[in-house]
């Protein structure tokens, strides 16, 4: 699903040359949930960013679905985030003056989806998360579980192929923070590749495999289970 | 297009966009109505007098001494003006036109109807000799000029004057057509009130505007007669017109010998009759400009205000915006939803400005005596502030456009 | 604590230099469109002689023809605002009033004594003796005449302060001689400077907008010289008959200004029911066809009849203040956006412990010193345009005028004298408050933890 072989990302200042990934190589298959750990500074942002098509690769090549995404136009890669790509982030990142039901549909109007169809996703996704009563009501009367569970329903309201995952469980609570992980699981099991950049050791060894990332390459892989559908833990 | 989630969103948000609408409708409602007065104001500056006020100017003389023969003096005083080389006509005149001194009548073309109420037509009355109309740069259009003879000497005083008065007179076609609207008047006698002459009509011209600016007797300024009558003293006015290119020397020999070609009197005024109509018209083009400048600068305020609330709406979202890059909006969905969002906020303040354009032009027609702002004012003016507004955001829009999706991950 | 205060708002306001000019400049701009229309409508709207408005009257007669009136008439319920010579002379022997006069302006050539300078032409108010005492005219050498002399008068004449300057140098001038028209006329009396604005007592030339004349002559010479009326004249009267000056004297048509003072306003009432018993004994003549509508008129009326302000003035004082006004709502939304985007300090210093009336107060005293800045560039800009109008508006007046006296009228329709620039402090501070007030109470409205927050 998601190949990418030297995959280079220098930032450049006047003063200062910034190597934040050099010569990144990793592999994740169709189906898998892949942790990506590291310390801040390591590279796990850029290295989402890239993943995720936010940003261009400065040097290296990269696979996404069997595609060779390395050197696409900035209306490309937008279709391809808007059709394929989920995001998750650690503020939610949520649309403060719209309702849950129109922050879902945002991703939706950008693909030029008639109406019913619309409606469709945004209740399916919905219940899928849990909040089919909560749709009129704004991200500032939700409670912080609430807010990612609606970040959820907006990132699998298209149907990616890849969901991204940038520390999602970060500003939640012991108890918010499980759920958000059972959730994500049972979404991985019906067969979407999660890739879920994470500092919490013990999330991260959830999952099927974990990359650390140390001075912008992959240091070391953990593999922890088989693509497989996992079982929740506990 | 996500309309919906727009509004709600706008709605949320309002405070901001209803200042800038407030500001639209204000503005709006300026534009339309100073616009419409700026230009009745400009047109009534510039009707078309029918005078060659370029080549043509005139002199003043008042007696010094008690003495002054007047009479004497106004027929020397021709004889040397219009054999000037250079001048091609000059005539005594009662009043200077393009001022705001005139002397009017009624007149009508039946006599009984000057003793009904309201009977008769007011004309402007314009003496001079048979030297009037080319002095004036008159067209005539029918009939022919007063013969010399029928030209009366000045009389010791208006009493005397008015008692002889004329047997010819010239009118403007305007007149003529008023006083004969069946269109026979040439050959045909007028009646005066007031003093109870007639006359025969003898010549029709084209055209002429005595008074510079309307006013409340706006309805006469064109209808206009001449007599064949010098204008009793002992103050005198002539008009003389030039060859083209020639006043202004012409001018200068005045200035310097005609006094003293008569003893006892002196050169009150003499003035370019073209500088008389603009001294005249000054107040009314200030006044336009005035206005016009004003309106000029409330609309710059009004874009500084869309502007601002525009790089404000970019600026607190940056966020939001990369965020909705993240999830797939391209920089055209950016660029359309800051277009459509300010052209609604813009809309919303054309509507209400509207409403209030129409209410100010009632008022402002009530006290300026013009006709109703016509509908076609409004739509321009609805067109230049949407046009304005789009210009305005269009930066702040582009600048959301270039945010980066990267700045969705950002934690800071 | 105030030092403190506008430390920060000073400091604040350097931050973004780019958002505070557009800020200041916005009231600035405000502020000068609404001072210069004030000052334009308040050199028109004013009243030239307060102290007496209950004592001085103009009278005006309703004697035209019974006939539906002329489509251009703009006020056609309003009569004549002058009176026939022959209903003057009736009214004049009257002892309700303490003076009535009866006056028209005419022009006169002064032919100086002195050899080198040119005769000229003057303005001549023909007037009977009450003129000087009724008007309050201030004398610096001698006075007027008397009743005595209106009829039979003395060949007297008093002269404006710029008239005996260039005659006389300025010396006192009473006992004499000067030659009006050919024929020699003993000073009386020298007026002081004198300049009622509008000159409400004639207005008839330029609006009102003109300076008194020069020369005063007593009302007889009028007759007897047949000096002719420069002014409006107007036979209401299907019926006249005019050929010449003399016949002013005898037909129905208006030319004269008439004017009483009185003792109170009651006597002013006695009055109006003198001259409504005249008119009703003249409709018996067959004169006076019209329902009385004699109208017996304080000062401050009689501006409005004759419309001294103008609609000009008044369009430019709606457009000032609209002016203003949609500077100031573009005030209001910059400093909200600022207020709004530099919150997180605010936040910062309530958790420091400042009280949320401390962020408000610190927020009006940021929003003051725009509105002062403001409101010093705003007047900066107010001279500078009123500079400019008074080139585009009146040097055609100004270049025409001989008579310094006349120069200095045309300036103080563009002078902003002390109450108008009171008006533009009291401006300015109003503007930044209405601008300001919103903003700071939003800002104080908001919880600190809101600022705080890392989204």
């Amino acid at each position: 699903m998601i190949e990418m072989q030297s995959v280079s990302k220098v930032f450049r200042t006047d003063v200062v040359q910034t190597h934040a990934l050099r010569d990144l190589t990793l592999k994740v298959e169709p189906g898998e949930f892949v942790a990506i750990t590291g310390h801040s500074g390591s590279g796990k942002t850029t290295f989402l960013n890239v993943a995720g098509l936010l940003e261009e690769l400065d040097g290296g090549r990269y696979t996404f679905d069997g595609q060779d995404v390395s050197r696409l136009t900035d209306n490309q890669r937008s279709r391809i985030r808007n059709e394929k790509i989920g995001f998750i982030f650690q503020g939610f990142n949520l649309i403060p003056d719209l309702n849950v039901y129109h922050n879902i549909e945002a991703p939706l109007h950008y693909r030029r989806m008639p109406g019913p169809e619309r409606h469709r996703r945004i209740t399916a996704a919905l219940e899928r998360v849990g909040l089919s009563t909560r749709m009129k009501h704004i991200p500032a009367q939700l409670s912080g579980g609430q807010q990612q569970r609606v970040a959820i329903a907006r990132a699998i309201c298209g149907d990616p192929r890849v969901i991204l995952a940038d520390e999602p469980t970060g500003n939640l609570d012991t108890t918010m923070s499980d759920q958000i992980m059972s959730l994500l699981m049972e979404i991985n099991a019906a067969g979407t590749t999660i890739l879920m950049v994470t500092h919490n050791p013990e999330l991260a060894q959830r999952v099927h495999r974990q990359f650390h990332i140390v001075d912008g390459r992959i240091d070391q892989i953990h593999h922890f289970k088989s693509v497989q559908p996992l079982q929740a833990a506990g | 297009m996500e309309i919906r989630a727009l509004l709600s969103a706008l709605w949320r948000n309002k405070t901001g966009p209803l200042l800038v609408a407030a500001q639209v409708a204000l503005t709006l409602a300026v534009v339309v109505n100073v616009a419409y007065i700026v230009r009745q104001k400009l047109e009534d500056a510039n009707k078309p007098t029918g005078l060659d006020l370029n080549n043509t100017f005139w002199i003043a003389t008042e007696a010094s001494t008690s003495d002054y023969n007047y009479p004497a003096a106004v027929k020397a005083d021709l004889t040397y003006l219009n054999s000037l080389p250079g001048v091609v006509a000059a005539s005594t005149i009662n009043h200077v036109p393009q001022t705001f001194s005139n002397t009017d009548m009624p007149f009508a073309a039946d006599p009984q109807t000057l003793l009904n109420p309201n009977g008769g037509i007011f004309g402007t009355l314009y003496f001079g000799t048979d030297e009037l109309i080319d002095a004036l740069g008159l067209k005539l259009v029918a009939g022919r000029n007063f013969a010399p003879t029928t030209v009366r000497p000045a009389a010791a005083d208006w009493g005397a004057a008015m008692s002889a008065w004329a047997p010819e007179v010239i009118v403007t076609r305007v007149f003529a057509n008023k006083l004969f609207p069946k269109g026979d008047a040439l050959g045909k006698t007028v009646y005066t009130g007031l003093i109870n002459k007639s006359a025969v009509i003898v010549g029709i011209v084209d055209q002429m505007r005595a008074n510079p600016l309307p006013s409340q007797y706006d309805e006469f300024a064109t209808q206009i007669v001449l007599l064949p009558i010098i204008t009793p003293g002992p103050d005198g006015h002539y008009i003389v017109r030039a060859k083209p290119g020639r006043r202004d020397a012409l001018m200068a020999e005045v200035d310097k010998n005609f006094a003293d070609l008569q003893p006892g009197r002196f050169i009150e005024r003499l003035e370019a009759f073209d500088r008389t109509a603009e001294d005249a018209r000054q107040g009314y083009r200030a006044s336009a400009i005035i206005l016009g400048v004003a309106t000029f600068f409330v609309v710059i305020v009004t874009v500084v205000g869309i502007v601002g609330l525009a790089a404000f709406s970019v600026a607190s979202r940056t966020k939001q915006l990369g965020t909705r890059r993240a999830i797939g909006a391209r920089k055209f969905h950016i660029l359309r939803y800051f277009l459509v969002e300010n052209w609604i906020i813009t809309t919303g303040g054309v509507v209400l400005g509207c409403i209030l354009a129409l209410a100010a032009g009632v008022q402002l027609s009530g006290m300026y005596q013009i006709p109703r702002l016509p509908l076609y004012y409004l739509v321009g003016g609805v067109l230049m502030l949407w046009i304005v507004g789009l210009l305005a955001v269009l930066i702040p829009a582009l600048r959301a456009a270039s945010i980066s999706p990267a700045v969705a991950t950002r934690t800071v | 604590m105030l030092i403190h205060d506008l430390n920060l708002a000073f400091r604040s306001l350097r931050r973004n230099p780019v958002l505070s000019a557009l800020m200041v400049g916005a009231i600035a701009v405000g502020i000068a469109a609404s001072m210069i229309a004030i000052t334009l409508y308040h050199a028109r709207a004013g009243h030239p002689i307060p102290w007496k408005e209950d004592k001085l009257f103009a009278v005006t007669l309703d004697i035209r023809d019974d006939e539906p009136p002329q489509s251009f008439e703009r006020h056609p319920e309003y009569p004549p605002f002058q009176l026939t010579y022959r209903d003057a002379r009736a009214l004049y022997p009257s002892d309700i009033p303490l003076h009535s006069v009866m006056m028209y302006r005419s022009g006169q050539v002064v032919t100086p004594d002195n050899r080198s300078i040119k005769p000229f032409s003057a303005s001549t108010r023909v007037t009977t003796a009450d003129f000087f005492t009724m008007f309050d005219v201030p004398f610096i050498y001698g006075g007027g005449w008397s009743r005595t002399e209106d009829d039979a008068p003395g060949a007297v004449v008093v002269l404006s302060k710029f008239m005996n300057e260039k005659l006389f140098g300025g010396v006192n001038s009473v006992g004499r001689e000067v030659v009006l028209d050919g024929r020699s006329y003993r000073v009386v009396g020298v007026i002081a400077a004198w300049m009622p604005r509008p000159k409400y007592y004639d207005l008839n030339s330029w609006g009102g907008w003109e300076i008194p004349e020069e020369v005063f002559i007593p009302f007889g010479w009028g007759r007897a010289l047949k000096l002719p009326a420069h002014g409006n004249t107007s036979c209401v009267s299907r019926t006249a008959k005019i050929d010449g000056m003399d016949s002013l004297y005898t037909q129905d048509c208006v030319w004269l200004q008439y004017w009483v003072e009185v003792r109170n306003r009651a006597d002013r009432d006695r009055y109006q029911a003198f001259v409504d018993n005249y008119a009703n004994e003249q409709r018996q003549h067959g004169r006076f066809p019209r329902k009385n509508n004699n109208r017996v008129v304080d000062v401050p009326t009689w501006l409005a009849m004759w419309d001294v302000v103008g609609d000009d003035s008044r369009m430019q004082l709606a457009l000032g203040l609209v002016f203003f006004a949609v500077c100031v709502l573009n005030t209001l939304g910059l400093m909200l956006a600022k207020f709004l985007t530099a919150a997180p300090i605010s936040g910062l210093r309530r958790a420091l412990g400042a009280r949320r009336v401390d962020i408000i107060r610190q927020h009006l005293i940021e929003v003051i010193v725009v509105g002062a800045l403001g409101g010093a560039a705003g007047m900066a800009l107010t001279f500078g345009g009123l500079a400019s109008l008074k080139v585009l508006m009146f040097s055609g007046r100004l270049a025409h005028s001989s008579n310094p006296d006349r120069t200095a009228l045309i300036q103080s329709f563009v002078h902003m004298d002390i109450p108008v620039m009171l008006a533009a402090v009291a401006l300015s501070l109003l503007a930044g408050v209405l601008a300001g007030l919103y903003p700071a109470w939003r800002i104080g409205r908001l919880a600190p933890a809101t600022f705080l927050k890392t989204q």
